[in-house]
Parts: C-alpha cells; structure tokens; sequence
C-alpha cells in the first residue's frame, strides 16, 4: 500500500482541491503538510493536514503563487512531493522545474509536456503533426492588432479570442465584427496578464453551438497511456463550466473508442506522464476538434472517480512514485451515470456578481449516491481574493434519469447562508426538460436562463419567514441575540433566550 | 384557542411588541400578545421552533415549512424554498418615524454607486463632467480573477468619482455620483 520514494506531501493549494487531495493521502498513509494565506487560517484544509505553514498575506500573487516559498516550505517539512492541485501553480513549467531542482517530485507531467500544451498554438500544433484535427486558428499569439485584424478576416466571424497562457474562460472573449475586435482584444489581454501573468492572446474560429466534451488521460512513466472516458461539460456561463456530466448524452461507444483513443494520441505525442485531460469541441454532426489539453487534474475529475471507480489522486501519486498503471484499457469499466455541480457563491440576480462574506449556515446533502468536495465550513469566510468555488455536488445513480432526480434532491437539501450561490441556477439546469432531454450545448444558459425564471415564495412562505424573524427580533431592547434559537447551541451561542410557541385547542 | 408558551428556565418572558417585516417587497405587521400572534390583523395557528443552528420549523395547519435565518448587521439573511433574500424588521414606531423624516426628491438629486462587493478598481471608464447613458460602463473592478464592469442605472452627468485606480475597495464603498 506504502509507496516507495514518498513518505510525505506538500499540497500547494487551498479550498476544496487542497481538502480532496489531503484525503487520498491520508489513505495511502502519507504524511501532509498544508500552506495557507492569512486569509485561510482556520480553513479546514489547514487543520485537517499533519503540519501547517503560513505562506503569506491574502493576495494569491504573495502567498499561493510564491514559488520559491512553496518549495522552502516542503525542503523544511522535509516532504519529498509536492502536489499542485489546479489552477495556481499546477500548469506551470517553471515551477515544476524548480520542484525538481530541488530535489522534490512534482505530482504531474514534466516541464516540457507543460510548456508543449501550456501554449495553446503550440499545443494545436504538435497535436496536428500527430494526426489530431483541431479548430481552425492562429498559429502563434496576435502581436498587433493589426494581425488580429488580418486573422479575422481569414478565419471569418465570429471568432473567439484566447489566453495563450491559460484557460478557465479567463482573457476570453467573443468578437463578431471588427468594431468589437478593438474593446475586446485588449480586455481579453488585461484579464489574461492578471490570471496568468501573460497577456498573450490567440484567435481561434469560434464554433456556434458546439457541445464541450473532454477525455480523461492517465499515463505512466513506461509509455502507458489510457483514457477513463468522457466528461460532457457544455453547461456552461461566460465559459466557465456550471454543470459536468459523464457518459455523454450523444455519446456511443463507438465514437468513445474513436475520441478516446484520439486523446491517448494527443498524450503521446508530448510524452505525457500522470493525470490530464484533452479538450474537445463537437460540432453538431459529432465531428470532433481538440481544443487544448489541462496538464493537470481538473475540478469536474469526481465525475469520472464515480463513473469509473478509480481514485484519480491516488494515482497521480502512485505514477509520481514510479509505479505503472494498474490498469489496462481494457480494464477499464464505465457504470452508471454521474453528474457534478458547481455551487459557486455567485449572485445570480446580480449578474452572477462574486457574493463575499460569512458562512452562517451550512446544511449539505446526503444519503444514497451523494458526494461532496467542500473545502469550507460554517462560521468561515468567502474571501474575494479566490475563486467562487465553495463546493461541488456530485451524485452517482444508475441511469441518467436517476441521477437527474438524485441531484434535484440533494440540491434541494443544499443550505448556505452567508453568502449567495449559483444552487438555484444548478435547479433550473437539472430540472430542465431540455436538459433532461439531452437537448443543448454551451449555449443552453444564454437561451433558457433569465432571472425572471427563478421560483419565488409562496404567500405562506413568505408569510413563515415574516414571523420567524419578528418573534426572533423580540429580544426585549438587545438586537444582537436571537431569541428562538435551538435548544442545544443556545449556551455555546451565548444566545439568552429561547421560546416554543404551539397552539393547541 | 389556547397559547402556550414553554420557556427556558434562563430565560424572558414574551413580550408586546408589533413589527413590520418586509419580505421581497411586501410588508408584514406582525404582532402578538399573550394569547394570540397576528400577522397583517389577522390571528394566526402557527408553531415556530428552532431546529438546530439558524433552521426554524413553522408549523400552520396547511404546511410545515423550513426556515433558515440569521442576523447579519442590521438585517435577516434568510433562506426560505431555496430562496436566498435579506429581511429588514422594524419596531411599527420607527418605522413611523422613519417616513416623517425622508424628505422627497432627495433621492432623486443624487444617484451614488457603491462598491458591491470588496474589490479592486482596475479601470475608471469616466471623467468627472462628462453625460452617461443607463447601461454605460463606469469603472471595472476586479474580484474572484474576474472582471465585473459596472454600469450607470440612469442617465446622469458624473459629479464626483472617488476612487483612483488600483484602490482596494469594501463593499458598499462609494465609487461615483451621478447627477
């Protein structure tokens, strides 16, 4: 069970991925070392690890991208690997080079598959040699607007202009005209410097109506490379996806054959080693194109864990520790359906504006095939220097209709107060009948979603909240306790009164 | 009809009180006395009960009906079916008291924009002086890596803009008037 190199690892990362990856960990009975911003003290990643270090100020720039204090950090607490989780620092060439001059393993690819796949017109490039066929695009970055102008005009409206440095919708934007190309080039530049530290941009034909669906790769250090099957991921809002699922509606096991090996291909052809994923866009007559490859574990990975059985962390650190893969393609089983949330802290009434502040309630879901990756707890704060995402709601059923109406039930069981959440966003994805009919692609938001659809209360409801806060505003002079409180906490609260009324003839 | 109330041995007794609750727009008066609990005049059956946490259970004779609620400032953050809102209670005096005190017009003079969450200022759109259209871009801020432009809501021309770039913000902060 013990690997063979690794006795301990530093997780360079925060919230829930932090939580995910210290999970496996502690199972493969590895010692952790967690890292935390002054905003993330008490955060439960911080306490749920071995030992702890206090990384920096707030701002991701001074704490979560620090490199050279990472790799002190796991050099003192004498780790022997790093894992980088997503976002931050894990697609970055020049920290896992670093980690390995330090004499540490980085728990993912080498730096050149980085730097091949982490440049997006490098990546289409070296994937087009290798037989892949890709979206049509610019070869290399914009430098002028003038060369933007000019690829425009070959590639035709609308395009999609594109961080070469990134993805996660960050310094994307849509053009449809030359009057647009101006305003958005440089906002897609400024957004791309600010999340990625470079502002290069690249232009690529934008495909209306495609459905978003990506291939899970795991590969070892001895050449082997499978696939764990597709992820559909077309729910999505300014191209930041909300709800991911596997199989794929229009999936058969044909064209899962074909893509899938398509994606082994692409894997291959930068001599990939550990977790990734390729990027594919579909047309509507189920042609396939790469769109670019994630040399990292993804957030929507608890989707393939519950459809395929395997623990994906676990396995990234197994290949990290040399070991060959432990499966065959043709080991690999897919059963059942799984469907993931994200519940970000979103308001979705306010153009999805971040909402920040303090979790005063968190009630989850539970009960047969729910899962939860949450790396906050009640009492603690949604800060606006990280990204929105509080948790991920997954649930495994049988079919997909079974698990549409598992996932109704455990969203409707979902509580947070404190902050606002995009959960009665995911409800109306997950009840709606063209989804349940498997009719959409990344345009299904923009067509269905409008604020006015949102339910509202009821008279009673309304009526029930009118009195639950008047009789809990009557605290005789004080408004700072409430009174009904519930029996158990009112001490610990410090809460002076508590009251049951009941009417009985 | 018989009230019963069971209280904590620690604990206060009921008071008299009315309250005005406003719940996504539509006001409650709510009040109650020994006996009876009233809402809008009219007397209510109805058992409220914390359940643990900020969850209360309202029981009435057509449903039960969960609650979630809790004190944050001045205000209830509250979660009801799934729906988030912010409630305001008011003892009926001062809120009596609040309507003789507004002076009409005040609020139509001056349109002010705050901050509304904490954020970075990375983009100031206008110049004091200059006429704005509703839904034109007044400043970008930046929160969460993503960037959130915002807009004027009227027409106006900018009086005062009162932040400078790269100014951290809070929430609420003012950003600009409008006149």
């Amino acid at each position: 069970m013990s690997l063979r190199q690794i006795a301990k690892v530093l997780v360079a990362n925060r919230g829930e991925i932090a939580v995910r990856i210290l999970r496996s960990c502690k199972e493969l009975g590895l010692k952790t070392v967690a890292v935390y911003s002054d905003a993330d003290q008490t955060m439960p990643h911080v306490l749920m690890a071995d030992e702890a270090y206090r990384i920096g100020p707030p701002p991701s720039k001074d704490s979560y991208l620090r490199m050279d204090t990472l790799i002190d950090v796991a050099l003192r607490a004498h780790a022997q690997a790093i894992h980088p989780g997503y976002g931050f620092l894990s697609e970055n060439a020049e920290f896992s080079r670093r980690v390995r001059r330090a004499g540490l393993l980085f728990v993912g690819p080498t730096p050149e598959s980085i730097t091949a796949m982490g440049d997006k017109t490098e990546a289409r490039r070296l994937v087009q040699a290798a037989g892949v066929p890709t979206v049509p695009g610019t070869p290399t970055p914009v430098i002028s607007e003038g060369e933007a102008r000019s690829s425009c005009a070959e590639l035709g409206f609308p395009v999609l202009l594109k961080a070469a440095a990134g993805g996660g919708g960050k310094g994307m934007r849509i053009v449809r005209s030359f009057d647009d190309l101006s305003a958005s080039l440089r906002a897609a530049k400024s957004e791309a410097t600010s999340a990625f530290g470079d502002g290069r941009v690249y232009i690529e034909k934008y495909l209306e109506n495609p459905r978003h669906i990506e291939f899970q790769i795991l590969a070892d250090a001895r050449g082997n490379v499978i696939h764990l099957g597709e992820r559909e991921c077309s729910i999505q809002r300014r191209h930041q996806k909300v709800v991911e699922e596997s199989p794929s509606v229009i999936m058969t096991d044909e064209l899962r054959a074909h893509m899938g090996q398509t994606a082994v291909m692409a894997a291959k052809a930068c001599g990939y080693v550990n977790a990734g994923t390729i990027e594919f866009l579909l047309d509507h007559e189920c042609n396939f194109y790469f769109l670019e490859m994630n040399t990292r574990l993804q957030v929507e990975h608890p989707v393939t864990e519950l459809r395929t059985g395997v623990d994906l962390v676990a396995l990234q650190l197994r290949i990290t520790d040399g070991e060959p893969l432990p499966l065959r393609q043709e080991d690999v089983q897919f059963r059942g359906h799984a469907i993931e949330c994200r519940i970000c802290a979103e308001d979705i009434e306010n153009d999805f504006l971040p909402s920040t502040g303090r979790i005063v309630h968190l009630h989850t879901p539970q009960g047969p095939g729910i899962r939860e990756d949450r790396g906050v707890e009640a009492g603690e704060e949604v800060s606006v220097y990280y990204d929105p995402l509080i948790s991920k709601l997954i649930v495994w059923a049988a079919t997909r209709e079974a698990a549409l109406a598992r996932m109704l039930r455990a969203l409707e069981e979902y509580e947070i107060l404190g902050v606002k959440t995009n959960i009665p966003l995911c409800r109306f994805v997950v009840s709606h009948p063209e989804f349940a009919a498997g009719r959409f692609d990344t345009h299904f938001l923009q067509q269905h979603f409008g604020v006015e659809k949102l339910p509202t209360m009821t008279a009673k409801e309304r009526e029930a909240v009118a009195l639950v806060c008047a009789m809990a505003d009557d605290t005789s002079g004080s408004r700072t306790a409430n009174p009904v409180s519930a029996r158990t906490n009112a001490r610990q609260c410090g809460w002076k009164s508590q009251r049951i009324l009941s009417f009985r003839d | 009809m018989r009230l019963e109330i069971a209280t904590h041995p620690l604990l206060q007794g009921l008071t008299v009180g009315t309250y005005v609750v406003v719940v996504a727009g539509e006001e409650f008066t709510v009040h109650w006395n020994h006996e009876e609990v009233f809402v809008n005049g009219k007397p209510v059956k109805v058992s409220i009960e914390g359940v643990g946490g900020n969850a209360y259970s309202v029981v009435t004779e057509e449903a039960r009906i969960r609650v979630i609620s809790a004190r944050v400032g001045d205000n209830y953050e509250v979660l009801c079916a799934g729906i988030p809102l912010q409630v305001s209670v008011e003892t009926e005096r001062s809120r009596l008291l609040k309507r003789f005190a507004a002076t009409p017009g005040t609020e139509m003079r001056r349109a002010e924009l705050h901050a509304p969450m904490p954020a970075l200022v990375v983009r100031i759109e206008v110049e004091v002086g200059q006429t704005v259209e509703i839904g034109q871009g007044l400043m970008i801020l930046e929160a969460m890596k993503m960037e959130n432009e915002l807009r004027a809501l009227r027409t106006g021309r900018v009086k005062e803009i009162c932040v400078t770039l790269g100014k951290a913000v809070e929430k609420g902060e003012l950003l600009i008037v409008l006149e």
